[in-house]
C-alpha cells in the first residue's frame, strides 16, 4: 500500500445472513449442523467484487437505491464487518457517523460518556481531555453535563452524540446520510461542522441521496447497485445512474 | 492501520487476542470502571451490596446445614462464604460473558474494536468484585485465629483458573447467543444445577470423604473443575492441605487451559461472522 493511500479495497465480497427469528432460527441452529449445504440459501451477497482505492484527503461519494449495500460498505470500511472474500486496508483512525446517539451508558454522566466514547474510538486519555471542553461547548448542554444521561431528553442525547463524534478528529470519516439533529440552530451548526471536517485533512466517504450535497463536496462519486460498484467515479455518470434507478 | 482479510489464521488466534488486549488496555480499564461506577454510584448501600449478597446466602446455608447435617466442619461459615464467593466469580463471568456481544449490539454496529473486550471487561470486573468481597472474611479469620500461610498462593491461582474456565465457555456461548437467544437460558439452567452439584455450600469432603464410592468421587473431580478450584480457595485461607490427588489436579488444570485456548480460537474465528447476526 502506497503512503498516500487511505483506503484500499481489493476484490471484496461480503455475505450477510438472511433475517431469521424465533422458532425457525432455533430449528435452523439445531439442525443446521447436520445439513451440508446450509450456507448458500441463507446468505445473500451484500457486496460483490468491490475494488476501490481512496487517497488521503479525498472526498468520495456513494449513491444508490435503498438496500444496494451503501451502508454495508461503510461498515466494512469502519471495520465492523469483515470481508468474506478479498481484503481491505484502512490507514488511521476511523469514525462512522450514522444515526444518532453514540452507544451511551445511561447511568454515567455526560462527561463520563465523553470519556468512554472517546476511548471506544481509540483516543488516549490525553487527547480526550484536550477535546472535552470543545465537545461540551459544541453540544450546548454544559449545564447538564454532570448529570446522568438517563435524565437527558432525546434531543439532548442526540446533540451530545453528534458533538462527541464530530469533534473527535479521525483520519477517515464515514458519513451515512449527513444527518440533522436538534433544533434549527443546532442543525445549522452541525452542517457547518460536517463541511469543516470534509474540507479538513480527513479522508471522507459520504453516503447520500442528495445530489446537491454530493456535488458540492465530493471529488469522485460511485453508483452502487445490488452490492456492486457500477460507475467509474465520474460525477455525471453517477448522477445519470442514480436517475435511471429512480425510474 | 486496520487490515482485514477473509480468513483468520488458526493457531495464532490466542496470540492475536493477547495483542489486542495489550493494545486496548486503556479501553478495557474504562469498561471495568464503568461497571464499577454504575454499580456503586447509583445505590445507597454501594459497596455493601458486594458483601450483603454473599453474607445473606451464607447465613441461609449455614442454618440449613446446621439442621440437616451432622457433619463437623470446624470452619463452616468460612467454608460456605468462600464457596459462594468463588462460585459467583464463575457464574457471573460466564453469564455476563454469554450476553456480552448481544447486549452491546448497538455499540458493535457503530465502531470497531476487538469484541473480546466485552468478555474480558466482565471478567476483570468480577475479579475486582471478589477482591472487594473477600474483606468480609477478615472477622472470620480472626475468630478462627487463622494466620496467612504459604497456601495463600492458591488464591490468585484459583481466581485465574476460574476466570479462564468461565471465559473459555463464554467465548463459545457468546457467539452462539448471537444466533439463538436461547443460549442464555440454557446457561442459566446449567449454572443453577451445577451450583448444587458443586461443593459451594458444603465442603468437598462430603463427596470425597467416603459417602460416595471412591471411583465415583474420582470421576466427579474430573468432570467438575469448580470442585477443585473452590477447594483451592478454601485451603488458601484455612491452610489445610489440598486433599486432591495430583493426577486429578493436573487433569483439571490442563483441561481448563485447553478449554480457554480452544474457546479463544473459536471466538476469534467466528466473531466477525457472528456480529452480522446482531
Amino acid at each position: 500500500m502506497i503512503e498516500n493511500t487511505a483506503i484500499f479495497i481489493e476484490n471484496l465480497a461480503l455475505d450477510y445472513p438472511r433475517n431469521k427469528k424465533g422458532v425457525g432460527m432455533l430449528r435452523e441452529f439445531l439442525t443446521g449442523r447436520f445439513r451440508k449445504k446450509k450456507s448458500k440459501e441463507h446468505m445473500f451477497r451484500a457486496l460483490n467484487n468491490i475494488n476501490l482505492k481512496i487517497n488521503k484527503g479525498e472526498v468520495v461519494g456513494i449513491m444508490g437505491p435503498n438496500g444496494s449495500g451503501k451502508s454495508t460498505l461503510l461498515r466494512v470500511i469502519a471495520g465492523i464487518y469483515a470481508p468474506d472474500n478479498g481484503s481491505i486496508k484502512v490507514r488511521g483512525k476511523t469514525t462512522l457517523l450514522a444515526g444518532i446517539g453514540a452507544g451511551f451508558q445511561q447511568d454515567l454522566t455526560g462527561r463520563e460518556n465523553i470519556n468512554l466514547t472517546g476511548s471506544i474510538y481509540g483516543f488516549t486519555q490525553k487527547e480526550i481531555s484536550n477535546m472535552e471542553e470543545h465537545i461540551i461547548d459544541f453540544s450546548g448542554i454544559r449545564d447538564f453535563i454532570d448529570d446522568p444521561i438517563r435524565t437527558y431528553s432525546a434531543g439532548m442525547r442526540a446533540r451530545l452524540g453528534f458533538a462527541i463524534i464530530s469533534n473527535l478528529e479521525p483520519d477517515v470519516l464515514l458519513l451515512d446520510e449527513v444527518m440533522s439533529v436538534g433544533d434549527h440552530e443546532f442543525r445549522k451548526k452541525s452542517r457547518e461542522r460536517i463541511e469543516e471536517l470534509i474540507k479538513g485533512d480527513a479522508t471522507v466517504v459520504i453516503v447520500s441521496h442528495s445530489k446537491s450535497i454530493i456535488k458540492s463536496m465530493c471529488d469522485r462519486v460511485y453508483g452502487v447497485s445490488n452490492g456492486e460498484i457500477v460507475t467509474d467515479g465520474d460525477l455525471e455518470s453517477a448522477f445519470e445512474f442514480y436517475e435511471s434507478e429512480k425510474e | 492501520m486496520l487490515e482485514l482479510q477473509a480468513k483468520t489464521p488458526f493457531f495464532s488466534a490466542p496470540f492475536k487476542m493477547y495483542g489486542n488486549l495489550r493494545k486496548y488496555k486503556e479501553l478495557l480499564k474504562h469498561f471495568i470502571f464503568r461497571d464499577l461506577k454504575v454499580r456503586y454510584h447509583n445505590s445507597f448501600i454501594g459497596y455493601g451490596w458486594s458483601v450483603l449478597e454473599p453474607l445473606a446466602l451464607t447465613i441461609t446455608f449455614y442454618i440449613l446445614f446446621a439442621i440437616l447435617s451432622d457433619d463437623v466442619d470446624p470452619y463452616r461459615p468460612l467454608t460456605i462464604l468462600l464457596g459462594i464467593l468463588a462460585w459467583s466469580l464463575f457464574a457471573k463471568t460466564l453469564s455476563l460473558g454469554t450476553i456480552g456481544l448481544q447486549r452491546n449490539a448497538s455499540l458493535i454496529k457503530r465502531v470497531y474494536f476487538p469484541r473480546e473486550l466485552f468478555l474480558f471487561s466482565k471478567s476483570g470486573y468480577q475479579i475486582i468484585q471478589i477482591s472487594l468481597s473477600l474483606f468480609v472474611i477478615i472477622p472470620l479469620l480472626i475468630k478462627y485465629e487463622l494466620a496467612p500461610t504459604r497456601m495463600l498462593i492458591l488464591l490468585p491461582v484459583a481466581v485465574i483458573l476460574i476466570s479462564m474456565l468461565a471465559l473459555g465457555v463464554a467465548f463459545i456461548t457468546s457467539i452462539l447467543q448471537t444466533k439463538a437467544r436461547d443460549i442464555e437460558h440454557i446457561v442459566t439452567i446449567f449454572l443453577r444445577i451445577s451450583f448444587y452439584l458443586s461443593p459451594v455450600f458444603y465442603p468437598l469432603d462430603m463427596i470425597t470423604g467416603g459417602r460416595v464410592p471412591e471411583e465415583y468421587a474420582s470421576i466427579y473431580l474430573l468432570i467438575n473443575p469448580m470442585a477443585t478450584y473452590i477447594t483451592m480457595i478454601r485451603s488458601a485461607f484455612t491452610g489445610a492441605p489440598l486433599d486432591i490427588p495430583v493426577e486429578n489436579l493436573a487433569f483439571t488444570i490442563s483441561s481448563t487451559v485447553v478449554l480457554f485456548w480452544l474457546g479463544s480460537i473459536y471466538f476469534m474465528r467466528n466473531e466477525r461472522k457472528a456480529v452480522k447476526n446482531l
